[in-house]
């Protein structure tokens, strides 16, 4: 199992690598300039000067050299020295990516800002999915072509039919404007202080985990049904059940932690997911998170942004999908690496 | 089945007394058994007609403003005749939108995009994805570990924002979307490809034709594609419905089809501030795309019970 999760930690960085690349040529392709949002009055000899301050004029593999050595190397230690207060070298004079239109500062820190708000929307909304499909899933299963598995089938394809934008928009006029439960738009500057603001965040959280749980519960509750199916048909099953046991523990003890399995793969290889719908919710309820940033970003041609955005979804979706491997072994001792 | 045959040996009737059916006519009798599958395939056909017959059905042209040429406000509710509105106004089924142009009409049109980008990107994906797959199932070694490692790569990311970096790239509009949406799908039609050739591979038959020389190519385009193009079908059809999603997302997140072309998704987003006074240019918009949706995923559903294809992921 060790070397299992060795060999696979290794084969992720040639991965990663390889992403890196190809998400940072393709956007060195695509017309954005730094220049381009200045004044045109502004003479042509300071936009050059402007460009080669940031290294613009430099052959692209130099330029990805250097954007990949502040992405991998400069950042996480200036994180590094920022939580542990030990300073590393040069910490002053340490290049850092930073954004063409929000005044040259670095792009970490404007995906650090934003961060915890993205986190706070996807984590809960997912949480709670789980923790909803889970038992939708298991109990449609046992109760196979019941009245309850029919309505949550159909609810089920419903659920991935209904586009987030458009839910999106409807729970707004419902909740918001109608019934006037929850505010309407989403206040950026809210921090968490004490029990009453935290309420406040929590209030004006649930329209956008509403909308983004909603899709993943269909998803997950399919999963969670056809793995329990398969698992009730299993032999220990009727074992578990000859010997006596009451149905309660077959299911709960036995049914539902076999099934688990492919489930919690399947959970962790949502989580990607979930930050692309993320980004379609954060739109409409206005959440200043990593998705709007993303999309502000490439409405403004900000190239470095865009490039760090997306390659820090691509790091969190090569490491979910380590955890989901990982988390595959360990949960399902029948399958044995060598 | 009968065998009453068998004990006649001077005569040479079939065994069968009734009509052997093939794996397709067997596949439709159980599709028009299951309900959801009916709806779904009644939705689609709608939805296809009113495609073809958008120009004819359509009492507006899209994409005018209907400014100075009747007497009507910018986002103006339905108005139809029979319903109790006024005889005396011009009637609009689904109202105006917020450049005066008829709704219904754009919606109409909508069908049209819809389904256009849904079936030509997943269309796209699955030609490109089948071969890659194909090829990389039936050579193995390092074709099949280059292959299907770049393939992997691309499953690397969420297929939402694969898109929206391409979109980035290639600038928005509505051929870059539908360009984008299928280069996103290609890995998992690749991947069900090659689990199918790698399985079809170790058949007898494959084994029979090439122990007699078949060459290579015939082998796997003549044998093998044929008998592995279940999944394919399957996915494609859930894969449309993705698409068509992914494609107003990005559309209604202003990266896709541009004004004034009238695509739901961009209705939805160019009209979303003002769901609390005019409601109707959010809901027909909506209601259309979620109709068009859950049309192929009730058919996919469907054909997977009918195709009796256990569900890769």
């Amino acid at each position: 199992m060790g070397t299992y999760i060795l060999r696979r930690i290794l084969t992720a960085i040639p991965t990663l690598l390889f992403i890196s690349f190809v998400i940072f040529a393709l956007l060195a392709l695509s017309p954005g300039d730094p220049t381009a949002n200045l004044p045109p009055s502004l003479p042509m000899e300071i936009k050059l000067q402007i460009r080669e301050s940031l290294g613009m004029n430099q052959p692209m593999p130099v330029r990805y050299v250097r954007w990949l050595q502040q992405f991998m190397v400069n950042e996480p230690l200036n994180a590094f020295e920022k939580a542990t207060g030990i300073a590393i070298g040069d910490s002053e004079g340490r290049l850092r990516i930073t954004s063409w239109t929000a005044r040259g500062k670095p792009v970490i820190d404007l995906v650090l800002e934003r961060l915890p708000q993205t986190l706070w929307v996807v984590g809960l909304a997912y949480f709670l999915s789980i923790a909803i499909a889970v038992p939708i899933g298991v109990f449609a299963a046992y109760r196979q072509n019941s009245m309850f598995d029919q309505a949550s089938s159909v609810l089920a394809v419903i659920g991935f039919s209904l586009p987030t934008f458009f839910t999106g928009v409807l729970v707004i006029q419902i909740f918001a404007v109608w019934l006037g439960w929850f505010p309407s738009l989403y206040n950026t500057t809210l921090r968490v202080t004490d029990w009453n603001s935290f309420l406040q965040q929590l209030k004006q959280m649930i329209m956008p985990v509403m909308v983004l749980a909603f899709f993943q519960v269909a998803t997950i509750s399919r999963f969670a049904r056809s793995s329990s199916i398969e698992n009730l048909r299993q032999d220990y099953v009727r074992t578990a059940r000859s010997k006596g046991l009451g149905e309660r523990m077959v299911v709960t003890r036995h049914v539902v932690r076999n099934s688990m399995i492919p489930v919690v793969t399947l959970i962790a290889l949502g989580i990607p997911g979930i930050f692309g719908g993320a980004i379609v919710t954060e739109q409409i309820f206005a959440v200043n998170g990593i998705g709007q940033l993303l999309i502000i970003s490439i409405q403004s041609n900000d190239l470095p942004v865009v490039q760090t955005v997306l390659m820090i979804f691509a790091v969190l979706v090569v490491v979910f999908n380590l955890i989901a491997d990982i988390a595959y072994g360990i949960l399902d001792p029948r399958i044995r690496y060598s | 089945m009968s065998v009453t045959a068998a004990t006649a040996p001077a005569s040479v009737e079939p065994i069968f007394n009734t009509k052997p059916r093939g794996l397709w006519s067997t596949a439709f009798r159980r599709l028009f058994r299951r309900r959801s599958a009916i709806i779904g395939m009644i939705i689609l056909a709608a939805l296809i007609l009113v495609a073809i017959f958008a120009p004819v059905l359509a009492t507006h042209d899209p994409t005018k403003s209907l400014i100075g040429i009747e007497n009507v406000q910018k986002r103006q509710g339905p108005c139809i005749h029979w319903l109790g509105c006024p005889s005396d106004q011009p009637q609009h089924y689904f109202g105006l939108d917020g450049n005066v142009r008829d709704l219904y009409s754009r919606i109409l049109f909508g069908a049209r995009l819809s389904l256009l980008v849904g079936i030509v990107s997943v269309g796209f994906a699955i030609v490109i994805g089948a071969f890659l797959g194909a090829i990389s199932g039936y050579m193995g070694g390092w074709t099949d570990n280059l292959i299907m490692g770049l393939m992997d790569i691309m499953l690397a990311f969420p297929s939402l924002i694969l898109a929206i970096a391409i979109v980035t790239v290639l600038g928005p509009g509505l051929l870059n979307t539908l360009l984008a949406i299928g280069i996103v799908s290609i890995p998992v039609y690749a991947r069900i490809m090659r689990s199918s050739v790698l399985a079809i591979k170790q058949q007898d038959y494959v084994m029979a034709d090439r122990s007699i020389g078949v060459p290579s190519g015939r082998i796997l385009f003549g044998n093998i594609l044929p008998n592995a193009l279940t999944p394919l079908i399957v996915q494609g059809t859930l894969g449309i419905a993705v698409a068509i999603l992914d494609a107003a997302a990005l559309s209604f997140l202003g990266l896709g089809a541009q004004p004034p072309t009238p695509e739901w998704g961009s209705m939805i987003g160019q009209e979303r501030n003002q769901v609390f006074t005019a409601p109707h240019l959010i809901i027909f918009p909506g209601f259309a795309l979620i109709l068009t949706v859950l049309g192929f995923n009730l058919l996919g559903d469907g054909l997977r019970d009918a195709l009796d294809v256990r569900q890769r992921s």
